[in-house]
């Protein structure tokens, strides 16, 4: 069966597909050769020799398996080939897993480093918020495109070192991911591309205001719920920096064993702890969110340090 | 490595105990921060899903991060070095699909500590700033979830099957694969020596009395309460005042409206008895009706 092939573009990459990505929109980008191609078809049980394995994925240089019961299985090779065999899921499903996980693999095997963070362009470069999952980094995101500044990316940041061995952000594709209740505390009025997938309160925001090219990196907050009191931002010692960094915000940092892409990881972290503030947040986690709150905090720092928002706008609705 | 699980319905105890295992530990040197305690709860928190399975909790279904718990837990127990304590809330159920969620592979055995429910109600209502009367539907709710107060948006908590109260402990207590050791708070109160040095055997660690006695010491109740006060608590609910409260049995007396121990006693009755809490509450409930309540 021949399908449809869909062209879009996702951290500089050109991705052609059989699949739809779902928070990813159509590129306009002419067909000329795409960087990733996605086919569908037959996905080996296991990898030849993989040189690490857990839970539901394998790695070995160059090539990353994923399996996702009930929806698909995915093989990565050598930084531009995915392979899907569904198992089950619909294509908005199967497509979700590809969108995150296994295009967070490709850009490993490309020597990208993954954050676990969503990001913004400010007047002086770009700045992330680094969090894990449920930490509040989306819908601090929605929160600071209300207030005019362009996305970059939301979820997963990919960063590279410049020639400079200066940390540059990717741009991602121009959709956050929001819950039903950020969107409510928000009031978010920009119309949504419905659920990520059915059965689940989250729900796919396109943004308007995107920074479509890479982005040096300025500064990195990394947002930590805490048990109470109200929210507080002080700096980071670097030591810390580079251990959080390395460990807690980066995304599904045991891939990269495998992959050989750890020493990748290390000088990147090692610049980006070196080289930027890294400021740690405190904040309630309570509900409601408390998001404006948060993102009035987080002006007030990006105005301390010379960090507005490259092109203010009145204040917006997504 | 395999994990020994610290499974309770929540404010039954489980963080002082391993607020005593902690200090019980050689390596502890003195009263252990209870920021820092061994047996937290890793196998519920997001974060130690995505990164171990390589899947993104956040965009599956309830079902479907459930589905994978079992290989997690087994992941887990590969990972975790020795003692492995894990502190779970979730009942003993089976995963969608059939396996069991805490897999005997991944399993050394499980210390399930429980508390009478009246007074854990009157406890958990303090403790999420809920009324006693939605605690109590809670309770005895089959379908309860721990995230059941987040449906709409995400926390950093996987979503945890309880079940009601006493389907908990029967969930754990009963379902024969799994080494269980069983400990009621109220004689954790009573007798913390015979309670906790009855854990510490069954949990396979090398014992010495004299060590278990100061950690009892160091884990005592106002102890624990001086160190919320000076350092706060990370694992205290936001909007709780304080997580250490009264850390003592039988509150449920005055807190508890006759109506709100009626319904507790209709729906655990068979588990209260088998644990010693329904006479009391029974005699309670006869003395209300007489005085005309």
């Amino acid at each position: 069966m021949s399908r449809l092939l869909h062209r879009y573009t996702a951290y500089g990459l050109r991705v052609q597909s059989p699949i739809a990505l779902p928070f990813v929109p159509a590129s306009s980008a002419p067909d000329d050769e795409p960087d990733v191609t996605i086919r569908v078809g037959a996905v080996p049980p296991a990898l030849p020799a993989p040189a690490d394995k857990r839970g539901h994925w394998e790695s070995a240089p160059g090539a990353f398996l994923l399996n996702v019961d009930g929806v698909a299985r995915y093989l990565v090779t050598a930084g531009r080939d995915i392979l899907v065999e569904p198992r089950g899921g619909g294509d908005r499903d199967m497509g979700v897993f590809l969108a995150g996980s296994v295009l967070a693999a490709l850009l490993q095997q490309r020597g990208v480093v993954t954050f676990h963070a969503s990001a913004i362009e400010t007047g002086s470069g770009a700045v992330l918020f680094l969090g894990r999952s449920g930490d509040g980094k989306s819908s601090l995101l929605a929160a600071m495109v209300q207030r005019g500044y362009a996305m970059l990316a939301d979820d997963v940041t990919g960063v590279v070192l410049d020639s400079g061995g200066h940390p540059t952000a990717l741009s991602a594709f121009p959709c956050a991911r929001l819950w039903a209740d950020a969107l409510d505390a928000l009031g978010w009025q920009a119309p949504t591309r419905g659920r990520v997938r059915e059965g689940l309160e989250k729900y796919l925001a396109p943004v308007e205001r995107f920074r479509a090219t890479p982005l040096a990196v300025r500064a990195a907050y990394m947002l930590t719920p805490s048990p109470g009191g109200g929210i507080e931002i002080e700096p980071c010692t670097r030591h810390a920096a580079f251990e959080l960094l390395l460990s807690r915000y980066a995304y599904r940092r045991r891939y990269l064993s495998g992959l050989g892409q750890h020493p990748t990881h290390f000088r990147a972290v090692a610049a980006m702890a070196k080289q930027l503030p890294v400021l740690r947040v405190k904040r309630p986690v309570v509900h409601p969110l408390q998001i404006n709150a948060l993102a009035d905090e987080i002006e007030r720092s990006l105005r301390e340090r010379g960090a507005e928002a490259a092109s203010p706008a009145a204040v917006a609705s997504g | 490595m395999s994990i020994v699980w610290l499974a309770s319905y929540p404010k039954s105890g489980n963080t002082w105990l391993r607020t005593v295992l902690t200090n019980y530990l050689p390596e502890a040197g003195g009263p252990a921060s209870i920021n820092a305690l061994i047996g937290w709860s890793t196998a519920s928190f997001r974060y130690t899903f995505d990164e171990f399975l390589g899947l993104p909790s956040s965009d599956m279904t309830p079902e479907e991060i459930l589905r994978c718990r079992p290989l997690l837990h087994e992941a887990l127990a590969e990972a975790m070095p020795p003692p492995a304590f894990v502190k779970v809330h979730e009942a003993c159920v089976r995963a969608p699909g059939g396996a069991a969620l805490f897999p005997k592979s991944a399993t050394a055995g499980v210390v399930y500590l429980v508390r009478n429910p009246l007074d854990v109600a009157v406890s958990y209502a303090h403790h999420d700033q809920r009324t006693i009367d939605r605690i109590v539907t809670h309770m005895n709710d089959p379908a309860a979830n721990l995230v059941g107060k987040c449906p709409r948006g995400i926390t950093n908590w996987l979503p945890a099957p309880m079940l009601t109260w006493s389907g908990h402990a029967s969930s754990w207590l009963d379902q024969g694969e799994l080494p269980v050791h069983v400990t009621r708070y109220e004689d954790m109160l009573a007798n913390p020596r015979a309670a906790f040095g009855a854990i510490v055997r069954f949990a396979g660690l090398d014992w010495d009395a004299a060590r278990l006695g100061e950690a009892i010491g160091h884990a005592a109740f106002p102890r624990l309460r001086a160190q919320e006060e000076e350092f706060g608590f990370h694992e205290k609910q936001p909007t709780a005042p304080s997580f250490f409260r009264a850390g003592v049995a039988g509150s449920w007396r005055t807190a508890l409206r006759p109506r709100q121990v009626r319904a507790l006693v209709d729906a655990h009755g068979p588990v209260m008895e088998r644990f010693g809490y329904l006479r009391e509450a029974e005699t309670f409930l006869a003395g209300e009706g007489a005085a005309g309540a």
